[in-house]
C-alpha cells in the first residue's frame, strides 16, 4: 500500500478580512504534487488575494495553509522552492530583460547561468539586453514565466499568465506549462481562459465571491455535469415520436431545427440508439456533448448568485 | 544580506542613476566650494559674511566648502533613498523581491545598506570635489595653503566628512520612511522636501525654540558642526535618537504590512 504524497498546496479555513470586508472566505483545498491546477474565479473572487497568502505577501485574518510541507506562517521555508508571477510581470523599466533577470538571481542566491537558457526557453534571448520598458505586453509576460522559472521550482504558481499574449503565444505557454507538469512541478495558475485551463488542469479550484465552489479533478467535475445526446433521424418526423419515448424515460429533451436534444449522460447514446432502432426509427446522425469547463463555470456562478 | 546589497548595486549602478548622481553631486559641490571664494571678494563690500579670507586660510578652511554643501547632499540623498524604495511599489517589484527574499528585514537592511554605501560615496565625491576646487581657487586668489596639508587640515577634513554623512545618512532614513509609507515616489519626496526644506523652515524662524526638535534642521545643524542656537553634540545625539526612532519604525512597518500592491 502507497501512502498518497503530501499536497503541493492546503488550505483550512483560510480567510482574509479587510476591515468587515471579506475577501477570501474559509477556503479549504488541497493541490496535489505533480499536478496542472487551474484557479478559477470571476475579478474579485479572491483569486490573487489567496496567491499573495500563498506567497507571504499578506498575513491571512484566519485559518492555516502549508506549502510543500511548510506552514504559511513561515514563508522563508518553502519560498526557495517557488516561482511566481503575481498580478503580471513586474520589473525595472530602466534594466534589460537579462539584468532583470539577474537581479532576482542575485537577490536568491541562484546561479546566472541558468538565464540565457530560460531567456532561449520563452523566446526571448534575442531581445535580452533590451531595456524591459521597451518589451510588447507578450514579451513581458514571458519574462515573468522565465522569473518564475529561474529558481527551478517544485512549485510555480502564476496569475494570469496568457494576458497579453497571442494565439502561438497562449499555445506555447500551455506546452510549458504542461511539460512543467509532466516533469515533476506543480503548477498552480489563475486564468480567464477556461478553454485554455480546460486542456491542461489536472485539477480544478473555483472561487466565487471569497468563497469555494469546487476543488477536485477536472475530469470529475466536468463527469458530473449534465451532459446532451444529439439525434437526427432519417425522417425528421420521427424524432418526436422519439422525443416522446425518452421523454418517457424521465429525461428531458429539447427539439430544434430538426435535431433532437436528450439531456443525459454520454453512455446513454447507445440506449438511445436502441429505443430507435426498437422504434423502427433509423438515425442518420447522434453526437454526444460534454459541457465545457467554460458551460460549467457560468453554470456554477449563476447557481452561486 | 549580502545577496540583497548586490542585488541592488545592480539596480543603483546604471548609467542614470549612479553617473548621473555623481555627475551632479560633482557639479553641485564645486559651485557651493566656489561660492565661498567668490563671496569673498565681496567681503569688502559686506561686513556680515560668514566666511573669511583668514577662517579659510586656516587648516579647517580645507574643509569649509564640503560643510557648505552638506545640506545638499542631504537633500540628494533624500530623494535617492525615497524613490528607491518607493519605486518598488510602484513597479510592483517588491512582491517579486520579497518572494526570492522573504525574511522582510534582511531584505530592508541589505536595500538600506546598499544605499548607505552609495551615499557614501557620494560624500565622498563631494569631499574630493570640493578639496580640489578649493586649492584652484586658492591659488587663483593668492590665498595660502600652508595650513592645509597639516594633520590638523586632514582631521578637520575627516570630521567634517563624518558629520555631512551623518546628515546625509539622516536625511536618507528620513526618505526611506517617507517612501515605505506613501508608497510613491512623486508623494514621498514632494512631502518630504516641502516639509523639510519648506515648513520645518517657516516653524524655525517663527518658534526659534523648535530648532533643537526639528529633524531636517537638526541634520542641517550636524553637517555643519554645530550652530550658535543648538550645539552640535545636543543636535548629534537627538538626531541619533530621531534616527532609532524612524528606522525601528520603519522595520516594524515593514515587516507587518502586507504587501498588496
Amino acid at each position: 500500500m502507497t501512502t498518497p504524497a503530501a499536497p503541493a498546496i492546503s488550505v483550512s479555513g483560510l480567510t482574509k478580512k479587510y476591515g468587515s470586508r471579506v475577501v477570501v472566505d474559509h477556503l479549504e483545498f488541497a493541490v496535489p504534487k505533480g499536478t496542472v491546477c487551474g484557479f478559477v474565479g470571476p475579478n474579485g473572487a479572491g483569486k490573487t488575494t489567496t496567491i499573495r497568502m500563498l506567497l507571504g505577501l499578506i498575513s491571512s485574518t484566519a485559518g492555516t495553509g502549508e506549502v510543500l510541507g511548510k506552514t504559511l506562517t513561515h514563508p522563508e521555508e518553502y519560498l526557495a522552492q517557488v516561482g511566481a508571477m503575481i498580478e503580471g510581470p513586474a520589473f525595472y523599466p530602466y534594466l534589460s530583460g537579462r539584468e532583470n533577470l539577474k537581479v532576482l538571481a542575485t537577490l536568491g542566491g541562484l546561479s546566472h547561468d541558468l538565464i540565457d537558457q530560460l531567456l532561449a526557453k520563452v523566446d526571448l534571448l534575442g531581445r535580452a539586453s533590451s531595456k524591459f520598458k521597451t518589451y510588447s505586453l507578450g514579451m513581458k509576460q514571458r519574462l515573468g514565466i522565465a522569473a518564475a522559472l529561474l529558481s527551478q521550482p517544485e512549485l510555480l504558481i502564476l496569475d494570469e499568465p496568457t494576458n497579453g499574449l497571442d494565439p502561438a503565444g497562449i499555445h506555447e505557454i500551455r506546452t510549458l506549462l504542461r511539460g512543467l507538469a509532466d516533469s515533476g512541478i506543480t503548477v498552480f495558475v489563475s486564468s480567464h481562459l477556461l478553454i485554455e485551463l480546460e486542456q491542461i488542469s489536472d485539477y480544478l479550484v473555483i472561487l466565487n465571491e471569497g468563497k469555494l465552489l469546487f476543488a477536485g479533478q477536472t475530469n470529475q467535475l466536468l463527469e458530473a455535469q449534465r451532459g446532451s445526446i444529439t439525434a437526427k433521424a432519417e425522417r425528421e418526423e420521427d424524432l418526436t415520436t422519439l422525443g416522446a419515448l425518452v421523454l418517457g424515460l424521465g429525461y428531458a429533451t429539447s427539439y430544434e431545427n430538426g435535431v433532437l436534444h436528450v439531456f443525459a449522460p454520454a453512455d446513454w447514446a447507445a440506449e438511445l440508439n436502441r429505443i430507435a432502432f426498437g422504434a423502427g426509427i433509423v438515425l442518420s446522425g447522434l453526437s454526444t456533448s460534454r459541457p465545457s469547463l467554460e458551460d460549467t463555470f457560468f453554470n456554477m456562478i449563476g447557481g452561486a448568485k | 544580506m549580502i545577496r540583497v546589497f548586490r542585488a541592488e548595486w545592480r539596480k543603483i549602478r546604471r548609467p542614470s542613476l549612479f553617473v548621473g548622481t555623481l555627475l551632479a553631486v560633482t557639479a553641485v559641490s564645486a559651485l557651493f566650494s566656489s561660492i565661498l571664494f567668490i563671496m569673498l571678494d565681496q567681503s569688502r563690500h559686506g561686513p556680515d559674511l560668514p566666511v573669511t579670507r583668514a577662517m579659510i586660510e586656516q587648516a579647517s578652511g580645507l574643509a569649509l566648502g564640503l560643510g557648505n554643501g552638506g545640506a545638499l547632499l542631504g537633500v540628494v540623498a533624500f530623494c535617492i533613498f525615497a524613490a528607491q524604495i518607493a519605486q518598488e511599489y510602484t513597479l510592483g517589484t517588491m512582491r517579486n523581491l520579497l518572494v526570492r527574499q522573504p525574511r522582510r528585514l534582511t531584505l530592508l537592511l541589505g536595500k538600506y545598506l546598499s544605499m548607505v554605501s552609495f551615499a557614501a560615496l557620494i560624500v565622498l565625491v563631494s569631499a574630493v570635489v570640493s578639496v580640489i576646487t578649493s586649492y584652484i581657487w586658492a591659488n587663483s586668489k593668492h590665498i595660502s595653503t600652508a595650513l592645509w596639508g597639516s594633520g590638523s587640515a586632514y582631521h578637520s577634513l575627516f570630521l567634517t566628512f563624518l558629520n555631512v554623512l551623518i546628515a546625509t545618512l539622516g536625511y536618507g532614513t528620513i526618505g526611506i520612511l517617507l517612501g515605505l509609507v506613501l508608497r510613491s515616489p512623486i508623494s514621498s519626496i514632494s512631502i518630504g522636501l516641502a516639509w523639510l526644506l519648506i515648513v520645518e523652515g517657516i516653524v524655525s524662524s517663527v518658534f526659534t525654540g523648535m530648532r533643537g526638535w526639528l529633524p531636517g534642521q537638526l541634520l542641517a545643524i550636524v553637517a555643519a558642526g554645530g550652530d550658535p542656537s543648538v550645539s552640535y553634540s545636543r543636535a548629534l545625539t537627538t538626531s541619533v535618537g530621531f534616527l532609532l526612532l524612524a528606522l525601528a519604525a520603519i522595520s516594524l512597518h515593514f515587516k507587518r504590512r502586507d504587501v498588496s500592491v
